[in-house]
């Protein structure tokens, strides 16, 4: 295995959906890398296509009504796009990871967290056999002694993600945790098959800050503990600013910058970031200073024609909105931007 | 500020919610959503309720307009006793202060073309008839920054922030001289939440209105606000200056949110303060701080006894801890 390499690589990706008002072209062209060690934020705003970019790396989305109609998906240099679904399973349980925003709904309400955390541990091993998921394999021998190993498993886990008194909570159902301890569940679920990407969407958008804080920190800590490479999903910048090392930020289905973090946030190149970074409040902003970016997101069934920021852009040419999407142009060191500002390559 | 008579005025206000159970669902314990409140809005400035989900921040902003009808305490506004008022006179008094949804997508009628919606408020206060009513109309869509072509759609023709901005306008209609802002900007994208922020900003200047703005969000709240009240679990913790509570906070509950909040900055990371645990239920037995279960602050035996009371420790600044008091911080 080439270590080099980057562990996802998304090129050119292209999805519609067949909607009754007619087809969303969704995402136009992403591009985004995912070296190994990462810990990249996928920002931008409602309906800019974060959300599907990253559940095309599981091959997630549902098609139909979705459809992908150009662009290739690699992970760890395997065409993701080209599985059979047996094998791309296969990859999913072994190699990948999901957490959610609404933990509430990401567990089971009647089963107990036991129960749940053995099954997802097991599929995560690859136990393809039937009897180990069923009320018949307390009564196999083998099975049992998978299930409690499994077991033993779980509750190192929630130990990890700091669940306190793990053994007992375990018999817990989902109801008798609260938000935040939910999602150190989903959490240590989803790092027990010890994958080596998790992509997490919106991981604390339902939390209040002071649980927010104390979930951002497990997750670093967690990720230097299993060697994750990580795609976080988020809105939230401060988020991305306190916990990512790179940031893609999208605009109508398309990565119109990426880069280092601090490359991003102090020398941001496309409008739109520029613009999103300054819509934020932020220390030492007076009342009636806050910059936003006028108009709203177009919709994806009747985009702009060019590109699809030219109506709210405050640099906006001629040739934005008669020339197809610009091409994406390395900027720096690691920092590419997709912007007809930025023409050529800038000098070193 | 302080010589100035206070627009509303909160004394010992509480909303108790009953929980029911058992077989015939009899009252079996109580929630005491808030606790005891007290505080001062003084005319034109814009005051910021800010906790976590479950701190009664809400309850309070809707106890005040007695939407909700609260347990204990009063509400002054204007010096006139709400809670003594009929509930027709209450509704003649909220033509004077308003207020503004959280969740744009469920606080409009679906079935109301905007111009019904902007216009109820004066059709149920008998303001304006015919041509006057829908020139005033007309007047607010613009004021909110719409164009007179939107009046004769509906709420589904319009993204986000355009139906904060008619929730706003609707808000507006009586010329109330406070609003209650509950979350206003909460199920926003940030480049219209910025939109939505100026425009109250520019509405407040204009207008010269008092803001009530309730919220979550740290970081909206030291844009908009001149002060900026802390609840925890029913009760206020500190209330201060907006500078005060982000750059001298002495609670340690503000303390500890403050640093929870992330800048989107990534070389300004302050000293995180984590706070254990959760905000949770409250035992009725317990008679001490109810904060004293999380405070990362050395404990004293009487954060375990004893409630502290909100004080004012500095000329505007309140704080209701036994540290603060003791002289133990700062």
């Amino acid at each position: 295995m080439d270590r080099s390499a980057p562990l996802v690589a998304i090129r050119d990706l292209r999805l519609n959906f067949h909607t009754f008002e007619g087809v969303a072209r969704t995402l136009v062209g992403v591009d985004l890398t995912l070296r190994r060690g990462d810990v990249l934020g996928l920002v931008g705003e409602t309906g800019c296509g974060k959300t599907m970019t990253a559940l095309s790396i599981p091959r997630l989305i549902p098609c139909p009504p979705g459809e992908i109609v150009g662009g290739r998906v690699l992970f760890d240099g395997q065409d993701v796009l080209a599985k059979p679904e047996a094998e791309m399973q296969e990859l999913r349980a072994r190699r990948m990871a999901l957490i959610f925003q609404d933990p509430t709904t990401n567990l089971n309400p009647v089963f107990t967290i036991e129960e749940q955390m053995v099954d997802a541990i097991l599929s995560k091993q690859g136990a393809r056999s039937v009897w180990s998921y069923t009320p018949v394999a307390r009564l196999v021998p083998t099975a049992r002694e998978q299930r409690r190993q499994a077991r033993q498993v779980a509750v190192e886990m929630l130990r990890r993600v700091g669940i306190p008194h793990p053994e007992r909570r375990i018999h817990s159902y989902p109801h008798e945790f609260s938000g935040g301890m939910k999602q150190r569940v989903l959490i240590a679920m989803a790092v027990a098959g010890r994958p080596d990407l998790l992509i997490a969407d919106e991981p604390t958008t339902a939390l209040d800050v002071s649980i927010q804080a104390q979930i951002l920190r497990l997750f670093k800590r967690l990720v230097q503990e299993f060697h994750l490479t990580v795609l976080l999903i988020t809105h939230n910048l401060g988020v991305v600013a306190r916990t990512c090392n790179r940031v893609a930020v999208m605009y109508a289905g398309r990565v119109v910058e990426e880069g280092d973090v601090r490359s991003i946030f102090r020398n941001p190149r496309h409008p739109y970031t520029q613009g999103l970074l300054q819509a934020l409040p932020r220390r030492g902003l007076r009342r009636g200073e806050l910059a936003g970016i006028p108009g709203s997101i177009p919709s994806p069934i009747d985009p702009p024609s060019g590109c699809r920021f030219h109506p709210r852009c405050p640099h906006v040419m001629p040739v934005c909105s008669q020339e197809p999407p610009p091409p994406v142009v390395p900027l720096a060191q690691d920092h590419t931007v997709a912007c007809h500002l930025y023409t050529e390559p800038f000098p070193p | 500020m302080t010589n100035q008579e206070p627009l509303l005025e909160v004394q010992h206000l509480s909303k108790y919610f009953p929980l029911r159970g058992g077989l015939f669902q009899r009252p079996v314990g109580e929630v005491r959503a808030v606790d005891d409140v007290s505080f001062a809005v003084y005319p034109g400035e814009a005051l910021g309720l800010v906790g976590e989900s479950g701190s009664g921040k809400t309850t309070l902003g809707k106890t005040v307009l007695r939407l909700l009808e609260p347990t204990a305490g009063r509400i002054f506004f204007q010096g006139e006793d709400l809670c003594a008022l009929s509930a027709r006179e209450m509704q003649r008094r909220r033509a004077h202060m308003q207020m503004v949804f959280q969740n744009p997508y469920s606080s409009l009628n679906p079935r109301m073309k905007v111009k019904d919606i902007v216009a109820e408020p004066l059709v149920i206060h008998g303001r304006l008839g015919g041509s006057a009513r829908y020139r005033r109309v007309r007047e607010l869509i613009r004021l909110v920054g719409l164009d007179e072509a939107h009046l004769y759609r509906y709420p589904h023709e319009f993204s986000g922030g355009q139906r904060q901005r008619i929730g706003i306008a609707r808000a507006l209609a009586l010329e109330p001289r406070m609003l209650v802002l509950d979350e206003p900007t909460s199920a926003l994208d940030v480049s219209v939440q910025a939109q939505i922020l100026n425009l109250l900003v520019e509405l407040q200047e204009q207008l010269g209105l008092t803001y009530l703005f309730v919220s979550h969000d740290l970081g909206v709240i030291r844009y908009i606000c001149d002060r900026v009240a802390l609840m925890y679990l029913g009760r206020i913790v500190e209330l201060a200056p907006v500078e005060t509570i982000f750059e001298r906070p002495l609670h340690p509950y503000t303390q500890a949110l403050r640093s929870a909040m992330p800048e989107p900055d990534p070389d300004a990371q302050d000293e995180e303060i984590l706070l254990e645990g959760e905000i949770g239920g409250l035992d009725p037995g317990f008679r001490g701080c109810r904060f004293a279960p999380r405070c990362p602050a050395a404990k004293i035996d009487r954060c375990q006894a004893e409630e502290p009371p909100l004080q004012e420790v500095v000329p505007g600044h309140w704080v209701a801890c036994h540290l603060v008091e003791s002289g133990e911080e700062e």
